[in-house]
């Protein structure tokens, strides 16, 4: 099951619904342009909406908001050498931060796919 | 394909490092920069680049090189000059003690003079003064990327030596190293800021000379841009440099690698280094991108501010006040900077490794600059001139 938050990060509760891993949408991605660094310095847990990060594109730099209250327990170690997987493959081979321990009330009033399109304008 | 010219690493051999030195231990954390500084010194000379001999472009080497106070790399580029087979007359001209023997030559060297000392001059007039010797658009690039390149060839020259004068820094821990960022201690001041020709608004550039066109490139030249980035096509400012593919690529990697690499000096702050040779070199352009991504980054904009108005005084802590000094003496007078910019980076906080990574910063943009300011001219998104910067 995927959610989306209001800040473009999209989360994907793993199958057993304990954990999850979450990164920038697809929209997002086109809207910056190519992605050459993905730096997330924050472990641990984080309250929602804390910046946990950077995302920085051949435009511009933008914070990286915690879409939910959750434990960040990895950060994909891809990134660090091939940022361009999250143009790649932004929810897939791109994801960004691995959660546990994350609010299950909050994912689930989180964006769906609908409400996520309609808030882009898509 | 560019073969290796040299056995040995150029920077290594001229500073010099030998394995088991802590700065030759310490340059390797950046093993990226190392490859691309040496490959972007292989393509620079390589047999291959038409319109613009190995010769020409060793002279023109020579020449920044003793222009630039580097005397190790001068006699590296006088003893391939040598070898090359030129003639004395052009090792003398190219050294500075004797005029240019030819027309060619001269325009080669003037240009080179101009760039390396006071690039804010370059101007339309001076790439068709190139051309009105027959250099072709690719050899203009060829010579425009040589020089750029020797600048920041220069300037981690000459930051190396200064790490080495001050002999080991203390211990490092990962903790330290990107730890000591300052704290933001001011807002954000109103935008745009437009001061003595600088600004903070998106900008464009203009070339003034043919960018390669796409339907005509070749395959190289196409996967330089697309090594670059996937939006690099659309670029005059690329397309123009990929007249010379391998450089180009080269450039994009050390570019990447400088300014994007983990861990070290924060990343706002290698921004400011950058935005610090731009103001001081006159490069509207790159001032504008550089200013914009340090007020990203760093949520605040008042040293930018700041730097356009009086870069002499600009930071707003002991460390940010001893980043810019150290930016501007080693972006206008390398071979001044010694032990004591070092030592002072240390007191303020800086650990060595960041000291590196400034080096890295202010070199790669000491590059930078020469390219926007000498083979185009920045515009604003209306197509009209900008304003020129005041030094």
């Amino acid at each position: 099951m995927i959610r989306y938050s209001a800040e473009h990060l999209w989360v994907r509760l793993d199958e057993n619904g304990l954990g999850a891993v979450a990164g920038i949408t697809r929209h997002a991605q086109d809207t910056l342009g190519d992605i050459v660094l993905v730096d997330v310095g924050a472990r641990g847990p984080q309250a929602e909406n804390t910046v946990i990060g950077t995302v920085e594109s051949v435009k511009t730099a933008s914070d990286l908001h915690m879409p939910l209250d959750a434990d960040i327990v990895e950060v994909n170690p891809a990134l660090q050498d091939n940022p361009g997987l999250v143009n790649e493959d932004p929810q897939g081979a791109g994801w960004m931060v691995r959660l546990e321990r994350l609010d299950s009330a909050r994912f689930a009033t989180l964006m769906d796919e609908a409400a996520y399109q309609a808030h882009t304008g898509a | 394909m560019t073969l290796p010219s040299t056995a040995v690493d150029v920077i290594d051999q001229s500073v010099p490092l030998v394995p088991g030195d802590a700065l030759h231990a310490l340059r390797r954390q950046r093993p990226k920069i190392v490859d691309a500084t040496q490959g972007s010194y292989d393509a620079m000379f390589a047999p291959g680049v038409a319109g613009v001999s190995v010769i020409e472009r060793l002279a023109v080497a020579l020449h920044a090189c003793r222009l630039g106070g580097a005397a190790p790399l001068a006699a590296h580029y006088r003893e391939r000059l040598q070898s090359e087979g030129a003639s004395a007359a052009t090792v003398a001209a190219a050294d500075g003690q004797a005029d240019a023997p030819d027309a060619r030559t001269a325009a080669l060297l003037g240009f080179t003079a101009k760039l390396t000392h006071k690039p804010i001059e370059g101007d339309h007039q001076a790439v068709k003064a190139l051309e009105s010797v027959g250099l072709q658009p690719e050899a203009l690039v060829a010579v425009g990327q040589l020089i750029a390149f020797l600048s920041y060839q220069i300037r981690l020259h000459a930051g190396l030596r200064a790490l080495a004068a001050a002999g080991p820094g203390p211990a490092e821990s990962t903790a330290q190293a990107g730890a000591a960022a300052p704290a933001p201690v001011s807002a954000l001041l109103p935008n745009p800021i437009r001061i003595h020709g600088f600004t903070n608004e998106v900008l464009d550039w203009r070339p003034w000379v043919e960018p390669v066109r796409l339907e005509e490139a070749t395959p190289e030249q196409l996967a330089a841009l697309d090594a670059m980035s996937p939006t690099a096509k659309d670029q005059a400012y690329f397309r123009l440099l990929a007249h010379q593919p391998e450089m180009l690529l080269q450039r994009s990697i050390a570019f990447n690698a400088i300014m994007f690499a983990p861990g070290g000096m924060p990343r706002a702050e290698r921004e400011l280094g950058a935005t610090v040779e731009s103001r001081l070199n006159g490069c509207v352009y790159c001032a504008s991108v550089h200013a914009q991504r340090f007020e990203q980054l760093a949520k605040r904009n008042d040293v930018i501010a700041q730097l356009f108005d009086d870069p002499a005084n600009a930071g707003t802590t002991v460390r940010e006040k001893c980043i810019v000094r150290l930016s501007a003496v080693l972006g206008l007078a390398p071979a001044e900077l010694g032990a004591a910019h070092v030592h002072e980076a240390r007191a303020a906080g800086l650990s060595d490794t960041e000291t590196l990574d400034l080096v890295h910063a202010v070199a790669l943009f000491a590059w930078a600059n020469r390219l926007m300011l000498n083979l185009g001219e920045p515009i604003h998104l209306d197509g009209t001139l900008a304003e020129k910067g005041r030094l």
